[in-house]
């Protein structure tokens, strides 16, 4: 496949053979989308991070947004707002103490949508209701407004802004320049997530600021840039120079009662069946991660600690080990590993000569055993993305 | 139909803590009452179906189904003969030095239940947890992790603790995943409830048949954490 560089010079190539129907599903059997998912949960190994984020998102709302898309099905806007709110949810459950804020930018102003928090459903429900498009798109403006708001943010708190731009230009009050030599003061990380081409000025602020670009070819392609920014980045430059620092936070007890009692939800007062009581002033909250309404207090339940606890201590990259024949079971789900020479036989009904070759290494890795360094233990590929994935520990180390 | 998967904690050091305290069930007694209740799970629905992990010093061992065609007449003697396998041959030959693999039965537990739904997604998984002694704190972090997986899974954890120190993992475990967490204890005045009593009562029924019932539910979750260095609770 490496000597030929266009499709129309490569044969044939049935991805639909792959589809095989399971009860009731069509289901990829090739595996390709196993491997990619394999390579995409990779262990950086451990480095230092800030787990306490402030993130706002500067969302594109320019008539470029509206425009018809081959990629971003139905537009631009419409697919943003949907991968956004699916970006919204699992920042939260991947950094459970980090807060977000939103800000639109159309008609060359920019507009805060909504503030700085630790719950999605604010920022899920005001993306839904926002999708109106006009106008041009600025970047000066929304970064200055992105700064004024995150230069309350306490030293410990990682600053960072993620931009969605879909314009081809920018429409500017002043020097864009010396909003850039401000953000890099402020030690603000800023990324951008292209939606039509890479520009210059982009480029440049991504530089300067230390942050991340990255132009989308396709739906998945956007999905993965997202994801790519779920984990928190490691702590770079002056930042890692600063001795650590110990913020106070209160670790709430959830009461349940059967009469109601009054506490603070969302800053109003309401009366709550179940609240989490403030272990400082003894005030009732409704959902945890929040602030009390009271004392201030950064309320956080031992849960969310522990869900961040995976970034510092991440998973070592299981070794890939060829089947043999005798291979045993896996050590996580207890299936057998297929012989070796089953897997022949299976490949040779495989039909498209150029297809073959790609199908027999993806059968090769999808059957291969996967090592864990600590325990030796072996696992199919399944358990080795499940546990890269979602349980971040080996599942046979005690 | 659904999978439920039973994880027991058999460690012998753990169990042998628990002779001395005015102990309210032994290691037999505990399978004797496990035994009943997995055949009535297997009679619930006729594709129900049953797995049992063990949790011992020398690791997470698989009780049941083991190699060898699985059919409801001979789980009880597959159990029991699983049993004294492990708790016969094995010994203290394990890596963990005294403390029991809950976590590594529950990982474990958590990787066939990922492998069961992606063959089979209208398959509904449950795990119930039995914990014999108190809370080992050096398995805070994987403990957590398997639950936040089974969060993410869609999987309901059971817990019952059947030492008489509350488990405050236990109780977060059932409580994230909106599972049912029994602390089988003696009341005040009231004689402590029979474990069979409490499995087919609380842990039988199925996710979907729990909203019509009235089940125990946990009035004041402890959601304290602990010192990272000397695992110690912080008192607030």
């Amino acid at each position: 496949m490496a000597a030929e560089s266009f499709r129309w010079e490569s044969g044939v190539q049935r991805s639909w053979s792959s589809l095989v129907e399971s009860n009731g599903h069509l289901v990829d059997s090739s595996g390709s989308a196993l491997l990619r998912k394999r390579r995409r949960a990779e262990a950086p190994g451990a480095v230092r991070r800030g787990m306490i984020r402030y993130l706002y998102v500067i969302v594109d709302r320019s008539r470029s947004m509206s425009e018809r898309d081959p990629v971003l099905r139905p537009t631009r806007a419409a697919a943003t707002s949907s991968l956004l709110t699916e970006f919204i949810h699992a920042f939260f459950t991947q950094n459970p103490i980090s807060n977000v804020g939103l800000i639109v930018t159309r008609d060359g102003v920019a507009e805060k949508l909504t503030d700085l928090s630790g719950s999605p459903r604010a920022h899920v429900e005001a993306l839904r209701e926002n999708l109106s498009t006009s106008g041009d798109a600025s970047l000066q403006n929304p970064l200055e407004m992105a700064l004024t708001l995150l230069q309350n943010i306490p030293e410990y708190g990682n600053r960072e802004v993620l931009i969605c731009y879909g314009s081809l230009s920018t429409t500017d009050p002043g020097d864009i320049f010396a909003t850039i030599a401000k953000l890099k003061r402020a030690r603000i990380r800023v990324s951008v997530i292209g939606l039509t081409a890479e520009m210059q000025i982009i480029k440049t602020i991504v530089r300067e600021t230390g942050g991340s670009l990255g132009v989308v070819c396709n739906v998945d392609h956007f999905k993965q840039l997202l994801e790519g920014h779920l984990v928190p980045p490691p702590t770079s430059g002056k930042r890692a120079s600063m001795r650590a620092e110990f913020v106070q936070m209160g670790f709430p007890k959830r009461l349940q009662s059967s009469a109601a009692v009054l506490g603070y939800e969302r800053g109003k007062m309401h009366y709550l069946q179940s609240g989490f009581e403030c272990p400082r002033c003894l005030t009732r909250a409704s959902e945890v991660p929040s602030s009390c309404a009271v004392c201030t207090l950064q309320l956080v339940s031992s849960p969310h600690l522990a869900q961040s606890y995976h970034h510092l201590f991440p998973l070592p990259r299981f070794t890939e080990v060829p089947v043999e024949e005798q291979a045993g079971r896996c050590s996580g789900c207890d299936t057998e590993f297929p012989a070796a020479a089953a897997a022949m036989a299976a490949e040779g009904g495989a039909g498209g000569a150029a297809g073959a070759a790609g199908a027999a290494a993806a059968d090769e890795a999808l059957r291969a055993r996967y090592q864990c360094p600590d325990c030796k233990k072996f696992f199919c590929i399944h358990c080795d993305i499940f546990a890269h994935e979602s349980l971040h520990n080996c599942p046979a180390c005690t | 139909m659904s999978l439920l998967t039973v994880v027991v904690d058999v460690g012998t050091a753990r169990w042998s803590t628990r002779r001395g305290h005015d102990e309210l069930v032994s290691l037999k007694g505990t399978f004797e009452a496990l035994v009943i209740f997995f055949s009535a799970h297997l009679l619930m629905h006729r594709q129900n179906q049953l797995r049992v992990v063990a949790s011992h010093e020398s690791g997470a061992v698989v009780l049941y189904p083991s190699s060898g065609g699985p059919t409801p007449s001979s789980m009880k003697t597959q159990v029991m003969a699983q049993l004294e396998a492990l708790l016969g041959g094995g010994g203290s030959g394990g890596s963990s030095g005294g403390g029991a693999a809950i976590a590594s039965a529950l990982s474990k537990a958590l990787c066939h239940a990922n492998r069961a739904k992606q063959a089979n997604p209208a398959l509904s998984c449950r795990v119930l947890v039995l914990q014999a002694a108190r809370d080992l704190d050096s398995e805070y972090n994987t403990i957590m992790n398997c639950v936040f997986a089974a969060q993410k899974l869609g999987v309901v954890v059971d817990t019952c603790v059947l030492s008489r120190e509350p488990s405050t993992f236990m109780q977060q475990a059932a409580d994230q995943t909106g599972g049912a967490h029994v602390h089988l204890q003696k009341g005040k005045d009231a004689p402590a409830q029979p474990l069979l009593q409490q499995l087919l009562m609380a842990f039988l029924p199925s996710a979907d048949e729990r909203r019509v019932l009235q089940l125990p539910h946990a009035t004041s979750i402890d959601l304290r954490a602990a010192c990272f260095c000397h695992q110690v609770i912080t008192l607030s």
